[in-house]
């Protein structure tokens, strides 16, 4: 957290009894007074690095100001710790003078020279500005065992109270773990401690080792002296590249009780909670940096590299030896490792192309040992074999840097026979299917061959075709009506079928007869003549045609309408018939063809005159 | 009458309707070959010169789903997302089902300037409309002529053939193809006579003032509308168009700004 932040925290404000108890009637008489504005620094302007110092702010005349005093960035040489308030009254020649002093605690971090610039504080509507302040930062650190130095700001010396940092080693490859241990010495009664700035360890992975929450706390001999010391953290750092680095310091806070005279007699019994003579007061400390050499690593490492100093060894199993194809197993690769154990990678899987592999999980464990890391990562993977065989998970292989023989060495595991059975059922699937990505947007492609090309759509009732295609079957389905009632005549209506049939009948006999014309027979042809007539009669008049007398015929004819000269025609031809067929004397040819035409004559005009 | 005689008459009827059918189609084949140049103008990527084929045989008098398609696809090539659009849009019109164009027209709305957010329609309307122009019309118009014929093919079967099973097919066939006459029929008479289909266009010119009235007014102007927007024709005189947006905003616009799908 930044100092400004900080800086905003509502601070408690502490008041004196004095004031709390002022009457009233005061209040006039201090709003009248003359507000006066200054900074000043304690306990000097020189100051230890890593050692406290408070910019005070004092404001006469008010008891309080309209807002937060604004401060000036320090964050460029010290750290912010905290703040408090106070007020004060006193009483002179019947003058009363409040003030409100605020004390910003710092700790100095950086040798040098600095200017503190003014602070900004509002009073009764105005603002005031204090003079720049100048602060020294005196390379004074606090030399571990030394008997005596200058006074802190709670009046205590570096000596008395400091902070150790202590790496296991001084020297290492990349990748090969040590240890900071960060213990603090005290001659004082410390009564707790805050961490107030955690070094920055650029170029390093920082491996926590457990929050230190109830520090072991004992007495040891130091130079002579007696000291009580206290393990407050414990970090492991692996080195992420080569070259020379510095680890900055780590900043604490203390409260230490102290007398608050400097008489001898208090000191003694300042101690005592039972004479009430001590007081708390912040002190601030910073450790000593470090510098660590890191060494690259030698070239001609093995792949794939674990990334681990130090010691490895790899075991893999499976929780079975047979099983049916599309059923799991578990491969569990275990790697023991003293090194850095978090940065060992996924072993990298060699299987059979059928096998579906799921992403594994991951169980790490890691503890300090010795100057540096031990602990082991376990790797557990769901193998979905999906063909059946005899199958080898092959050897997983990983290098490591043993650094007690300064060599590389690799690690592998044993090869693992699996039997998997059950049936062929379906094609081995791709592993790890991913979706197609789009990699970039454009139309589709035209539309090749010969376009299906139409005439341009016209409006369809106007079209000739349509409309034939609508009305044709009209009229033809009129005339299957016809056609059906014509067909049905023909079965129930023997009349009408006869008569349907005689011209067909009589036509095919006076064919039959034409045949006969050149015969030499001629009785033949007029017999067959004779029978085309009648027939053809008959079956018009629907009447038997045995025994059909002329005489007969001529009344039916009469009766039905026919003219009396398209009868005698007809009847005519029938009696020379009759004639001929009993005469003696054949017919010449001419004249047979001259009758056959004459009788056909005559049934077509008994044919017209029937209808 | 014997049965042979019966069947020479269906036979006779059948092929009768079969030429009536037959002497729709006209030979294309130079059309064919102006389209077909087109493609290879495209795949060589000359997309000028495609246009140009294209647009040849559409002045030809012919037209296909196709034709519009490539159309659209050569004008987008040359950089005309109003009249690529519209194209496809006319591909739509003759085949609904025309997926590539409808990928096609859905890439190059994107692309168009003009974000608008149609009106919810009646869902009624939206499902006579969806129905109307679900089949091609080419297909609508086999469908019903088969429908046509099934029904005149089963009336005659009931009239002309004796035997009951015949006669029940022929009823079959009339029934079948009554429903498809007076379902099909009355959705190729409402594509037809556009009955709820507005005229539509697009517009082609990169952007173009729309006004409140017929009048070349600036003052007159209530929004602008940019190349590729698709815009229903309420009416229009011989030189503006009254256009209203999917979203329902009003106005007119000069004819000669966009093209009629």
């Amino acid at each position: 957290m930044s100092a400004l932040v900080r800086f905003r925290r509502v601070v408690p404000v502490a008041l004196f009894a004095l004031a709390l108890t002022s009457a009233p009637a005061l209040v006039a008489q201090l709003v009248a007074q003359n507000v006066g504005v200054r900074a000043y620094l304690t306990p000097g302007t020189t100051v230890g690095v890593g050692r406290q110092f408070v910019l005070n702010l004092e404001v006469t005349g008010v008891r309080r100001v309209d807002r937060d005093p604004v401060l000036p960035d320090l964050a460029a040489f010290a750290q912010y710790l905290g703040s408090g308030t106070s007020t004060s009254m006193e009483m002179a020649g019947g003058q009363t003078t409040v003030a409100l002093t605020v004390q910003y605690r710092f700790q100095a971090l950086v040798e040098g020279t600095f200017q503190i610039e003014p602070l900004q504080v509002a009073v009764g509507g105005q603002t005031y500005n204090t003079e720049v302040l100048p602060l020294t930062v005196a390379s004074a650190p606090p030399a571990p065992g030394a008997a005596n130095g200058s006074t802190d700001a709670g009046g205590i010396a570096p000596a008395d109270l400091f902070v150790e940092a202590e790496a296991s080693r001084t020297t290492v490859l990349v990748g090969e773990p040590l240890t900071i241990e960060y213990r603090i010495w005290t001659r004082l009664d410390v009564t707790s401690f805050s961490l107030t700035s955690e070094p920055e360890r650029e170029g390093f992975w920082v491996e926590g080792l457990g929050q230190i929450t109830q520090p072991q706390v004992e007495q040891r001999l130091r130079n002579g002296q007696q000291y009580t010391t206290a393990l407050i953290q414990r970090v492991a750092l692996i080195p992420t590249g080569a070259g020379q680095r510095t680890i900055e310091p780590l900043g604490i806070e203390a409260q230490v009780r102290v007398s608050r005279s400097n008489d001898p007699l208090d000191r003694l019994f300042g101690r005592s909670p039972l004479f009430g003579r001590a007081t708390v007061v912040p002190a601030a400390v910073l450790s000593n940096s470090l510098s660590i050499q890191v060494d690259a690593l030698p070239a001609g490492r093995p792949e794939p590299f674990s990334g681990v100093v130090g010691a490895l060894a790899l075991t893999a199993e499976v929780d079975r030896d047979e099983l049916d194809a599309n059923d799991a197993v578990t491969l569990t690769i275990r790697v023991s490792a003293q090194g850095n154990v978090r940065a060992i990678p996924e072993p990298v899987l060699d299987l059979p192309r059928d096998f579906e592999v799921f992403p594994p999980e991951i169980v790490e464990s890691v503890e300090p040992s010795g100057d540096g890391l031990s602990g082991s990562k376990v790797f557990e993977y769901v193998l979905i074999p999906r063909t059946p065989g005899e199958r080898m998970i092959p050897s997983v292989s990983m290098g490591y840097f043993d650094a007690a023989s300064g060599s590389y060495g690799t690690a592998r595991t044993d090869e693992i026979p699996l039997l998997v059975t059950g049936e062929i059922n379906e094609p081995p699937v791709s592993l790890q299917r991913v979706g197609v990505a789009q990699l970039r947007e454009d139309i589709r492609f035209i539309r090749l061959g010969d376009g299906a090309l139409r005439p341009v759509e016209s409006f369809l009732f106007q079209g000739a075709a349509f409309w034939t295609l609508l009305l044709l079957p009209m009229p033809a389905v009129l005339g299957a009506l016809g056609l059906r009632r014509h067909w049905d005549r023909l079965e129930g209506d023997v009349a009408y079928a006869r008569g349907r049939r005689a011209g067909r009948v009589a036509k095919k006999r006076l064919a039959t007869a034409q045949g006969l014309v050149r015969e030499g027979d001629s009785r033949a042809f007029f017999a067959e003549v004779a029978n085309a007539l009648r027939g053809f009669v008959a079956d018009r008049l629907n009447v038997a045609e045995a025994g059909m007398q002329i005489g007969e015929l001529r009344v039916s004819l009469a009766g039905r309408g026919v003219s009396t000269e398209s009868a005698s025609d007809f009847l005519a031809c029938l009696e020379q018939c009759d004639r001929q067929r009993f005469a003696p004397a054949g017919a010449e040819i001419e004249e047979r063809i001259q009758f056959l035409e004459r009788a056909g004559a005559a049934m077509t005009m008994l044919d017209g005159a029937l209808r | 009458m014997s049965g042979s005689s019966r069947r020479r008459w269906l036979v006779a009827a059948f092929i009768g309707a079969c030429v009536v059918l037959g002497s729709t189609a006209a030979p294309v084949s130079a059309q064919q070959e102006i389209f077909e140049q087109g493609n290879q103008f495209y795949q060589a990527e000359d997309y000028a010169a495609a246009v140009e084929a294209y647009e040849a045989v559409r002045a030809g008098g012919f037209e296909s789903p196709d034709l519009h398609y490539n159309l659209g696809n050569a004008h987008f090539k040359t950089g005309q997302l109003g009249r690529s659009i519209l194209s496809w849009e006319r591909t739509l019109r003759l085949d609904s089902g025309h997926e590539d164009a409808a990928a096609n027209l859905e890439l190059a709305v994107r692309l168009s300037a003009d974000d608008i957010e149609p009106l919810p329609r009646f869902w009624l309307l939206s499902a006579i409309s969806w129905w109307v122009t679900l089949v091609p019309r080419s297909a609508l118009l086999v469908v019903v002529a088969l429908g046509w014929l099934a029904f005149t093919c089963g009336a005659f079967a009931r009239i002309l053939l004796r035997a009951e099973r015949s006669r029940r097919l022929g009823g079959w066939g009339m029934t079948a193809g009554a429903v498809t006459l007076v379902l099909l029929g009355s959705t190729l008479a409402l594509r037809e006579f556009e009955v709820g289909q507005a005229e539509r266009g697009v517009i082609l010119v990169e952007a173009v003032l729309v006004r409140s009235a017929p009048a070349d007014d600036d003052g007159l102007t209530v929004f602008e509308v940019h190349e590729g927007t698709r815009v229903r024709i309420d009416q229009r005189t011989e030189q503006w168009a009254e256009i209203v947006l999917d979203d329902g905003k009003v106005g007119w616009v000069p004819v000669g700004v966009m093209g009629v799908i």
